[in-house]
């Protein structure tokens, strides 16, 4: 009988001498996450894994090697980022780049809703070293394999706080980018209609664009290879017609099941000692800073585009803001704010033209941002 | 030093310091750049193919 609170004496006989409360937070955080998923539908395909992780790994006396297993055969450099890199097959086979391939001036928006990224670096090199602020920056990729590959690569020793910051603000985006887009657009420039002129695309480009793409990609930025080069064979299955069947178990059953053990292995990493620091809250605030700046950037290129362009033609700048890689959300969230500014103003399809290039961009900004650093002497 | 210099320099090694302004200025410079550049070619790219394959 003693022996069954053995455990339970050590751990609250160590809960403010050793350190033990620390735990305790840690499952109340874990809680926290569970919480958002469940209620709050915040990301749950992940939220959730990773809240019960965290729970799992912060219990007195306990030693999970299964997860331990799983983080180094999925994540861990060691397998070449097993995990993130499988799960953008999934990704690729879900997107359906027809509104980009019909108006690929869109891109453009993709580039520019990076900003984030960058502006953010600056900001973070003031705290971290270069391989922890180049990590932490890349959370405004809002693509969270990206995060995991680029912090992996790096050598961060902040990947839980990184993911959990990148999931949670890519869950947040209806809250982050209304108020951004708002700030610096008038009422307006928010009404400007922009009519869609749906275009046949051919099946053939289809195919060759993720072809194209990642020999383009291999050529001017080579550490983002291994990442596009993924999502674009998970779009070759789905565009080539030829594998539907594997294409929808990409989708479905692969990208499930991969995002369900990446929450477990995320929480590997996620002990009291490893999470519970000052800078944990420092990496949730410049997640934010990144998405803000994301969206800022997407929106004043917009403006800037305006400038040259004349009366009946001008863009509706919140389209801008779509460049962040959260998919399908940001496209939704702005066409909504279209919407209740002009009951008649449809951006949709310009929306997703540009989160997904913004999907596109957000890997292309991972692999250059890698290219970068390594560059510092 | 342009980017595609930037690119094929490339060490294994990330000094262990934080960066100083101005190599994070250069970092937006040339990485948001060169992002804007990669897409141009994209962009050409996408607009060649739907020209090529668009029946008439």
């Amino acid at each position: 009988m003693a022996a069954l609170f053995e455990n339970v004496y050590e751990f609250g006989m160590g809960f403010i001498s050793n350190g033990n409360w620390k735990e305790v937070v840690m499952w109340l955080i874990g809680a926290i996450l569970i919480y958002l998923a469940i209620a709050k539908d915040m990301e749950p395909s992940l939220l959730l894994p990773i809240g019960f992780g965290a729970i799992l790994m912060n219990l007195p006396g306990v030693e999970l090697k299964t997860i331990e297993v799983l983080f180094r055969f999925g994540i861990s450099e060691e397998f070449g980022e097993l995990f993130p890199l499988i799960l953008f097959i999934g990704i690729g086979a879900m997107i359906d780049f027809g509104p980009l391939l019909s108006n690929p001036k869109l891109m453009i928006f993709g580039g520019a809703a990076q900003f984030g990224i960058f502006f953010t670096f600056f900001m973070a090199s003031y705290f971290f070293d270069i391989r922890d602020a180049a990590s932490i920056a890349i959370i405004g990729a809002a693509d969270g394999p990206t995060s995991i590959i680029v912090a992996q690569e790096l050598g961060s020793k902040y990947l839980p706080a990184i993911m959990v910051a990148a999931y949670s603000y890519m869950a947040l985006v209806p809250i982050v980018q209304p108020p951004v887009i708002k700030l610096l657009t008038t009422k307006k420039e928010r009404m400007i209609r922009m009519p869609y002129e749906a275009m046949e695309v051919p099946k053939l480009t289809r195919i060759l664009f993720p072809i194209v793409i990642t020999i383009i990609t291999g050529l001017f930025a080579p550490d983002a290879v291994s990442l596009i080069g993924f999502l674009m064979f998970g779009n070759l299955i789905r565009e080539c017609g030829a594998l539907n069947s594997l294409s929808e178990t990409a989708q479905k059953v692969l990208a499930n099941l991969i995002t369900l053990f990446l929450g477990l292995t995320i929480a590997a990493r996620m002990g009291a000692e490893e999470f519970l620091q000052t800078e944990t809250l420092l990496i949730m605030a410049l997640g934010l800073v990144a998405f803000i700046f994301d969206t800022a950037g997407g929106v004043m290129i917009a403006k800037l585009i305006n400038l040259f362009l004349p009366e009946g033609k001008k863009l509706n700048p919140m389209i801008g803001a779509a460049g962040i890689s959260a998919f399908p959300m940001s496209s939704r969230v702005i066409h909504k704010m279209g919407l209740k500014e002009d009951p008649q103003n449809f951006l949709l399809m310009h929306t997703v033209g540009v989160n997904v290039s913004g999907q596109i961009a957000s890997v292309i900004a991972g692999g250059l941002i890698m290219s970068l650093v390594y560059n510092f002497g | 030093m342009n980017f595609l210099q930037t690119l094929l320099t490339l060490t294994d090694t990330i000094p262990d310091r934080k960066a100083t302004w101005q190599e994070s200025l250069e970092l937006i410079g040339v990485g948001w750049g060169s992002i804007f550049l990669v897409i141009a070619i994209v962009i050409v790219v996408i607009i060649i193919l739907n020209k090529m394959f668009t029946k008439k």
